[in-house]
This record gives structure tokens, C-alpha cells and sequence, in this order.
């Protein structure tokens, strides 16, 4: 099934998996789901400014590097903040 | 994100420039993928401020480590591993509150009949957000990689440091939890 839905299955096991897709009461079913599922988690938005409601991050990430000196020092100069 | 995209040659320079230990490189880095890489985050770590401290730790963390990184993946692919990684260390150190099958389902917000039971796209969306954090860690990050950020099954096995048999095993049982209880949502099965 994950197989399936990956399509990875090899042109015979695809034709092998399609026909005991057709004739099981279970599999059937739970394919055509999981199909519909994987359409509505694609629909939901990835991109940053949709996900992260609060603003960027990237001034508290910025300030942290500064505020946690490593032996290399990246940013120094900032004082440490946490947003919110 | 989609299906895995070539590093650009921008990423290349900019990597190898923080790599000799440029400053400015790697803060640019930060500034091009801080945002995504919370984004990822804040679908792993329930609480808002936890993500957060996760997403400054990975880059503290890629930062110490970018000297060594060798290019065989690409940098985004490699702050996954380090974001994901240390989301599991801090979420591993609790123990997940266990949820019957019954308490997994999510309600939906709108109880008509018929055709009207099918509800609008954020309401679908606001239920999936729901189902996928009621995942326990170990299946919410595979179909959070696979399924919502789009990587490849290698890449996200990969990520995850799992044989990919089991990276689909535990994909395949999140996907049955979530569609269980979104199953109000989504739209009736043509061949029932």
C-alpha cells in the first residue's frame, strides 16, 4: 500500500496490486482514503509566513548565535532576545 | 516545500564561505532558511516557545558543525537532520499522553448533513493540523517530512536516521490515524 501510494511498485506489481485493489472490500476502500488524505496534506501551506504566526524568526535566531559563543564566535555584538 | 529542488549556486557559495568561517555567510543562511526550518519545527514540537528554542539550537548547532559539512546532501536537507534530531531529544525526554482511537477522531466543527458535512478547505486543514499533532513523535515526523513537506521517502528515512521499511511502516500508520479522524472531512468513497 505505501508502495502504491509512493508509486515505487514495479509495472508488474502495480498491475498485480490494482487487480486486488478491485476485487478486496478492505483495500479498495482504504486506498481511495489514503489518496484523499495525501491530497489534503499537500494543500496544507509550507511556506514560513503562513506557519509561523508570531513573525519571523530569524532576529531570535540571530540573537541566540550571538548570546551562545561558540569557539568560533559567529555574531558578536548582539544582546540576546526572545521574541514575544 | 515540493519534491526535492538542486541546491543553488548561491546555497553552494554561501555555505562554503561560513564553512571558512564566515559570519556573514551564515547569517544569511539564517535569514534564507530560518522561517522554514521553524515552520517545520513548530509540527513537531507542541509547545510554541519549545520550537522556538529547537530552531535556535539547530542552527547554534549547524553553525559549530558547517566546517564539516561536506556537501553530500543539500544544506537544507542537512539542517533538517539537525532540527529534527534535536526535536526528538527534547520531545523523548516526555512521555507521550496516550489517546484512545476514540479520542483521536477529531469532531468536526459542522454537523450537517449530506453534502454540507463536507466543510470548507481550512476547516479541513484546521483538522489535519489537529490529527497530525495528536500523532505520537515517531509517526508525526515521517508524515510530516513526507506528506506535508514533500521530501522523497530516502531523504525523509534518511533525516530520520530509519531503515526505510520502517520510515514507511510508521508513515503507513500515521496516515490510517490521520485519515480515521478526518475521515468527516474528506470526501465520501466513490466506489461505497
Amino acid at each position: 500500500m505505501p508502495d502504491s501510494l509512493d508509486g515505487t511498485l514495479t509495472p508488474r506489481r502495480r498491475a498485480r496490486f490494482a487487480q486486488h485493489v478491485d476485487e478486496c472490500p478492505e483495500c479498495g476502500p482504504m486506498l481511495r482514503g489514503l489518496i484523499g488524505l495525501r491530497v489534503a496534506l499537500r494543500s496544507i501551506p509550507t511556506d514560513a509566513a503562513d506557519s509561523n504566526p508570531d513573525g519571523s524568526i530569524v532576529p531570535a535566531v540571530l540573537e541566540y548565535l550571538c548570546a551562545h559563543p561558540s569557539e568560533r564566535r559567529p555574531m558578536a555584538g548582539r544582546a540576546p532576545r526572545r521574541r514575544g | 516545500m515540493s519534491e526535492e529542488s538542486p541546491p543553488t549556486v548561491e546555497d553552494g557559495a554561501l555555505v562554503a564561505r561560513a564553512g571558512a568561517g564566515d559570519h556573514l555567510a551564515f547569517e544569511e543562511l539564517v535569514r534564507v532558511y530560518a522561517d522554514r526550518l521553524h515552520a517545520v519545527i513548530r509540527r513537531l514540537v507542541d509547545d510554541p516557545h519549545e520550537a522556538e528554542e529547537v530552531t535556535q539550537e539547530a542552527f547554534l548547532r549547524a553553525w559549530r558543525g558547517i566546517a564539516m559539512f561536506n556537501g553530500d546532501s543539500q544544506f537544507f536537507t542537512w539542517l533538517y537532520r539537525i532540527g529534527v534530531n534535536e526535536a526528538y531529544r527534547r520531545t523523548s525526554r516526555r512521555r507521550v499522553p496516550q489517546t484512545s482511537l476514540d479520542e483521536r477522531r477529531i469532531e468536526p466543527a459542522d454537523t450537517r448533513p449530506g453534502p454540507l458535512r463536507h466543510l470548507e478547505h481550512d476547516d479541513l486543514r484546521h483538522a489535519l493540523e489537529r490529527a497530525v499533532r495528536r500523532l505520537p513523535p515517531d509517526q508525526r515526523a515521517p508524515l510530516v517530512l513526507r506528506d506535508i513537506e514533500g521530501l522523497r521517502t530516502t531523504e525523509a528515512a534518511a533525516i530520520l536516521g530509519l531503515d526505510e521499511a520502517v520510515f514507511k511502516s510508521r508513515l503507513h500508520r500515521a496516515r490510517l490515524a490521520v485519515r480515521d479522524a478526518v475521515r468527516d472531512y474528506l470526501p465520501e468513497d466513490p466506489g461505497q
